[in-house]
């Protein structure tokens, strides 16, 4: 098999990861699904229980691997699996969900031996349904939430997101690019 | 008896011990490997598989695996555990389990290795990563794709940035001209955004240009973007701010939307023009806090690599040109437009709370990136900014 790179999507379930790797993916995203359990039934019907797959092709040998991890917290069962070899961590919150400090603790912390390499963005998702907290609020809870944790990239980019905006899901990983090298673009 | 699939043939797999969480895992990474075709066979399923994948660390435990090998002698097994037993008879992968070994893994079942009732050793560790050292096609080779390559639809090659980076710009102190970006209308909503109450600007024949609520970040405009912009780049336009009234803007009257923040990125980045605020020095360092919420604010040119550079660390204006390249008018641009929203940390004795601040101790290293994967990135910027 040789050398491919991916791209790691996660977040809480319900937060757009499935259509924000679909608006990239240049294959049919490959799900596999399940009927939610208790946990999510209300939030979802379905929910992604094990993870989602996309690829966006640079050309016939080098292939982009974009991941989506399952959404609920209690099933970590093979994180491990993905974050070998990959690019980069693109974390979505929820901005209706109860409590989405916990949801930037839990997943970044799910990560924390991932993101000593790599950078993280964050995208926040449904702040037209529910505007608080802000983007600011999230940068302020960064230093407390990320204490104990070594990021290549301590101050991360935080973007309002809709993952069915490609846009938006493009500045995400442009941004996530450019958190590994801001000079690439200067040879475009 | 059990016969070796060849690569073509489906290689059925049993898994025992298993929810369906972990086997829907399973059958993710097998849809993911295309060098064979594994398939996890359903519950209830009669084929014979070619070989069974028992997770060991339920109820029954090991338990099941012998019974298993005592009833089907043939049978390839390979177990999965948080605590694989160094004297186990079968090959044991480790959980949680890596696409890196459990591949290996189950290559090595099929060539006859390691056979059942001799050690597999500890943890497996007969399985050698299947994953190769990172190798990035050169992007001096053109890729030609095989005809039996052809089905799938492919992207043409995104072709390769540059060889040789674009020459800095000039930056000469001489020519580097200052603008203050307390005065005129940016000095007026700077006001606004600090006092957090709301406000109205109009100019001087009363006419409402702006109506302000910083406490729900929200501007309404009645002006078009010609007249904000040629507003903003006057030092002292004749320009009023006053507490608003309900009937200052009638209904009839047709108004713009913006987030207060928008509006204030926006003229910042009107205001500078170019020009560099009188609050930043070329040859001192600035530094972001936090990047600007990008999605949500006019893209400026280079911003998403601006911002990426002045968040990893402070860097004077000056080096930031030479860095990164950019014309000096979109960087002192876009650092206008930051800070207008206050993102901007730099050194002044007039705001000591504002002073950059020195990188953590424990903050991991920023590596050099190879050349090789430098062009790979700006491939896939490529491919990624032309979605």
């Amino acid at each position: 098999m040789r050398e491919d790179n991916k791209i790691i999507f996660t977040g809480p379930v319900g937060v757009g990861k499935t259509t924000a790797i679909s608006a990239l993916s240049d294959i049919p995203i490959i799900s596999t699904d399940a009927q939610a359990s208790d946990m999510t039934l209300n939030r979802k019907g379905h929910t992604t229980v094990a993870m989602d797959y996309g690829v966006l092709k640079l050309d016939v040998n080098t292939k982009i691997h974009l991941y989506g991890t399952p959404g609920q917290e209690r099933f970590d069962f093979m994180w491990d699996i993905l974050t070998t070899g990959g690019l980069g961590l693109i974390l979505m919150l929820d901005n209706t969900r109860p409590n989405p400090k916990k949801d930037l603790h839990f997943f970044l912390h799910a990560f924390k031996d991932f993101i000593v390499d790599v950078p993280v963005v964050i995208g926040v998702s449904k702040t037209d349904v529910q505007a608080q907290p802000q983007i600011a609020d999230y940068a302020s809870m960064l230093p407390e939430v990320t204490a104990d944790l070594r990021m290549l990239n301590p101050i991360p980019p935080i973007f309002e997101v809709d993952g069915r905006n490609k846009d938006d899901v493009k500045n995400l990983v442009m941004a996530l690019l450019y958190s590994i090298d801001p000079g690439i673009g200067d040879q475009l | 008896m059990t016969k070796n699939p060849s690569n073509s043939d489906s290689i059925l797999v049993r898994s025992i011990g298993m929810d369906a969480r972990k086997e829907a895992v399973f059958r993710m990474a097998f849809k993911m490997f295309t060098r064979r075709h594994y398939q996890l066979l359903d519950a209830g399923d009669t084929q014979a598989p070619a070989m069974t994948i028992i997770d060991v660390d339920g109820a029954e435990g090991m338990a099941i695996a012998h019974r298993l090998h005592s009833e089907q002698p043939e049978q390839r097994i390979l177990l999965t555990s948080v605590s694989p037993q160094a004297d186990s008879m079968f090959p044991v992968l480790q959980k949680p389990v890596r696409m890196e070994t459990l591949f290996p893994a189950l290559e090595s079942l099929l060539n006859g290795g390691p056979a059942p009732g001799k050690p597999a050793g500890r943890s497996g560790a007969t399985v050698m990563p299947i994953r190769p050292e990172v190798t990035i096609p050169a992007l001096s080779t053109p890729v030609v794709p095989s005809p039996a390559a052809a089905n799938p639809p492919v992207p043409k090659p995104v072709a390769a940035p540059a060889a040789t980076p674009r020459p800095a710009p000039l930056l000469r102190s001489e020519e580097i001209r200052h603008f203050n970006p307390q005065a005129g209308l940016l000095g007026l909503l700077q006001i606004i955004r600090r006092d957090q109450s709301s406000a109205i600007i109009v100019n001087d024949q009363q006419q409402v240009i702006l109506r302000l609520d910083p406490m729900a970040d929200q501007a309404i405009l009645l002006a078009d973007d010609e007249h904000l912009k040629s507003l903003a780049r006057e030092e002292h336009p004749r320009l009023q701010m006053r507490a608003p009234k309900d009937t200052d803007v009638p209904a009839h009257v047709s108004t713009r939307h913006l987030t207060l923040q928008s509006l204030l990125w926006q003229m910042g980045a009107w205001t500078a023009n170019g020009r560099l605020s009188q609050q930043l020095q070329i040859n001192a360092p600035v530094q972001l806090k936090q990047w600007p919420n990008l999605t949500r604010l006019t893209m400026l040119p280079d911003a998403l690599r601006l911002a990426a550079f002045l968040a990893r660390s402070p860097a004077s204006p000056a080096l930031t040109v030479k860095m990164l390249r950019v014309e000096p008018h979109d960087l002192f641009n876009f650092l206008a437009a930051a800070d207008s929203l206050g993102l901007l940390r730099y050194n002044t004795a007039e705001n000591p709370d504002n002073r950059i601040q020195p990188a953590a101790p424990n903050a991991p290293t920023v590596a050099e990136i190879p050349a090789a994967k430098r062009s790979f990135l700006g491939r896939l910027l490529a491919r990624i900014s032309g979605l």
